[in-house]
């Protein structure tokens, strides 16, 4: 007698099972027991299979790829950007795809992870296409065999991708995915550059009372040089009586209606406002996770921005309103420097194309718009 | 969502890190897991049933009692082993039952069959007559020696996971196969177990060549 050859599962039977046994185990069996200390035991395990091995023979720019004493490479999912259609977009901008339908199917290699993305695809097919082109580049560079990657193999994983330059994110690209950018109040006194420096104050009539308020108290010229998740928010402040308390929350804290990013600016010259070497800002993320996933490829985007022109204002000190110091309606506060000192404000939403262009109104230089800072501050009303 | 996906010479490290993702109640590193197994857990309990529908179901509760143990189990190598072991003592555990079961049935009369003559179905039912011939040879081990034989010729483990799924050295894994050996009283099943090792007779080990994917509905 003699024992069969092994058959695969009939048709469909594979996927049918396997929709069972997760079903069960979501319905009936719940987590397994480490779930409750999910942080501790994703934290503990990957420790322990990195010192266990003996085992991190390296990584790649602060990327989580790795080589066991085996040879093997190990690529932390944890820590790559959603990658699609040619681009790194923001965890929140990957949730809403996936809630139209899109960017469903995810794939994973050791080149993609030493780039630092994990692709998306919308269909099998365009991940198939996908890998088997994946597949022939890495034929033609000559891929590692069994053997030279086995026993006792040293190395940076990340070595054979190095010679191929990735196609780098657009910073402009990502921050406009990030759908707080395209934010502005809609009702707006202002309609040009020169209209929202800090030497210009608007006066208000109300309640037989008139106020005076700057746009902004600052605009300086600098370079985004650091990042940071900074708090969380809940939706709406916690009023108790007449007690207005924080809505401020930890950055990983789930109840967070929205998340804040600490950004950094090295300053090279204040054009208006208090003379300073730093500022340090608040970006409000969308659709930012308690992770912070959003905030790491936010806060790359904005350093990689280059020179920036930025016009900033503190909150008013209100109970309701935290500490803090704002970019002006982000993308229309926020602009790019060129080399040749030419100016722009390309995080200004798509959708406010025409505003956009209107905005800058012949300001199309830092020389232009120093001019206009230093020039004598002025009231108008509102 | 997910992660941790390691792409593996062998495709052991990816497992050990699908694990330890599971192990922290990844459902999808649980089902990307089954993907990889799926087929070998459902070969191996066709062997230890000899029924391939029994296999399926088996199969399905190979994977949920793994389930229930990810969190406490800790794998620090290919997961294969550990699931056949799970796997071997459900397919004990339904063998017994089904030894109940057909001991009450035996008293209610026979519905007459109706064979299907696909080219597909009967090489189904040539595979659970070739397995119930092996079983039959196979019912003269010791249980200890039974349970090498199941995962290194059944399961097709090399010697050295068979070993480490029974928590025992791989010399006592040699010993028992070799004992198993000379108990065999069939030559043709004695020089399948000779030629099990290093690697067995399987085929449905894992997929290889294709770097690992998961597919995911939801944000991570």
């Amino acid at each position: 007698v003699t024992v069969p050859g092994g058959r695969d599962l009939p048709p469909g039977t594979h996927a049918r099972l396997r929709e069972q046994v997760l079903d069960q185990i979501r319905r009936t069996d719940g987590p397994p027991p480490s779930r409750r200390r999910q942080k501790l035991v994703v934290g503990g395990t990957l420790a322990a299979l990195l010192m266990g091995g003996g085992t991190v023979a390296a990584t790649a720019g602060g990327l989580a790829v790795w080589r066991f004493d085996s040879g093997v490479v190990g690529v932390d999912q944890n820590r790559l950007d959603p990658y699609y259609k040619g681009k790194v977009i923001t965890r929140g901008e990957l949730q809403r795809l996936q809630e139209q339908g899109k960017a469903t199917i995810s794939a994973s290699s050791v080149e993609f992870g030493c780039k630092g993305w994990i692709p998306y695809f919308d269909t099998e097919a365009e991940a198939d296409a996908d890998f088997k082109a994946y597949a022939e580049r890495t034929r033609s560079r000559g891929r590692p065999s069994p053997g030279q990657v086995g026993a006792g193999a040293t190395g940076d994983p990340c070595a054979r991708f190095k010679d191929q330059p990735g196609q780098a994110a657009d910073p402009v690209e990502v921050l406009r995915a990030d759908s707080s950018v395209a934010m502005s109040s809609g009702a707006r006194h202002w309609k040009t550059l020169r209209d929202v420096l800090p030497n210009v104050t608007y006066t208000y009539e109300g309640n037989g009372q008139q106020s005076s308020e700057q746009i902004t108290d600052s605009a300086v010229v600098g370079r985004i040089t650091h990042t940071a998740p900074g708090r969380g928010m809940l939706g709406e402040p916690l009023v108790t009586g007449e007690d207005v308390r924080s809505r401020v929350v930890p950055f990983d804290d789930p109840r967070a209606a929205w998340r804040v990013l600490s950004v950094t600016v090295a300053v090279s010259e204040t054009l208006a406002g208090t003379p300073v070497d730093e500022l340090v800002l608040d970006w409000y993320l969308s659709g930012s996770s308690e992770r912070g996933d959003d905030a790491r490829v936010v806060g790359q985007a904005l350093q990689d921005l280059g020179t920036v022109v930025v016009m900033s204002k503190a909150w008013p000190d209100r109970p309701e309103f935290v500490p803090g110091r704002a970019i002006f309606e982000l993308g229309y506060g926020l602009g790019r420097v060129a080399t040749n000192g030419t100016l722009d404000f390309p995080l200004i939403a798509r959708n406010e194309a025409p505003a956009a262009a209107a905005f800058q109104d012949g300001v199309d230089t830092l020389s232009e718009l120093r001019n206009l800072a230093h020039q004598p501050p002025r009231t108008e009303p509102a | 969502m997910s992660s941790l996906v390691a792409e593996a010479a062998d495709g052991d490290a990816a497992d050990v890190l699908l694990w330890a993702r599971a192990s922290a109640g990844d459902e999808d590193a649980f089902g990307e897991l089954f993907d990889r197994h799926a087929g070998a857990v459902y070969n191996f309990c066709f062997r230890l049933t000899a029924d391939w529908s029994a296999a399926e179901d088996l199969m399905s509760a190979t994977f949920v009692q793994a389930w229930r143990r990810v969190g406490q189990v800790r794998l620090e190598d290919a997961v294969l082993p550990w699931l056949l072991a799970v796997a071997r003592n459900v397919c004990l555990n339904y063998r017994r039952s089904l030894r109940r079961r057909v001991a009450g049935l035996s008293r209610v009369p026979a519905l007459g069959s109706a064979p299907d003559h696909a080219d597909e179905v009967a090489g189904r039912l040539d595979d659970e007559r070739a397995m119930h011939a092996v079983h039959k040879a196979l019912a003269a081990l010791r249980d200890d020696d039974r349970a090498v034989v199941d995962l290194v010729l059944l399961g097709g483990l090399p010697y050295a996971e068979a070993a480490a799924a029974l928590g025992v050295p791989v010399g006592t894994v040699r010993s028992r196969l070799s004992r198993a050996k000379s108990r065999l009283k069939d030559a043709a099943l004695a020089a399948q177990l000779d030629a099990a090792e290093p690697t067995g007779l399987v085929g449905h080990r894992r997929r290889e060549g294709q770097p690992p994917r998961t597919a995911e509905g939801t944000t991570p």
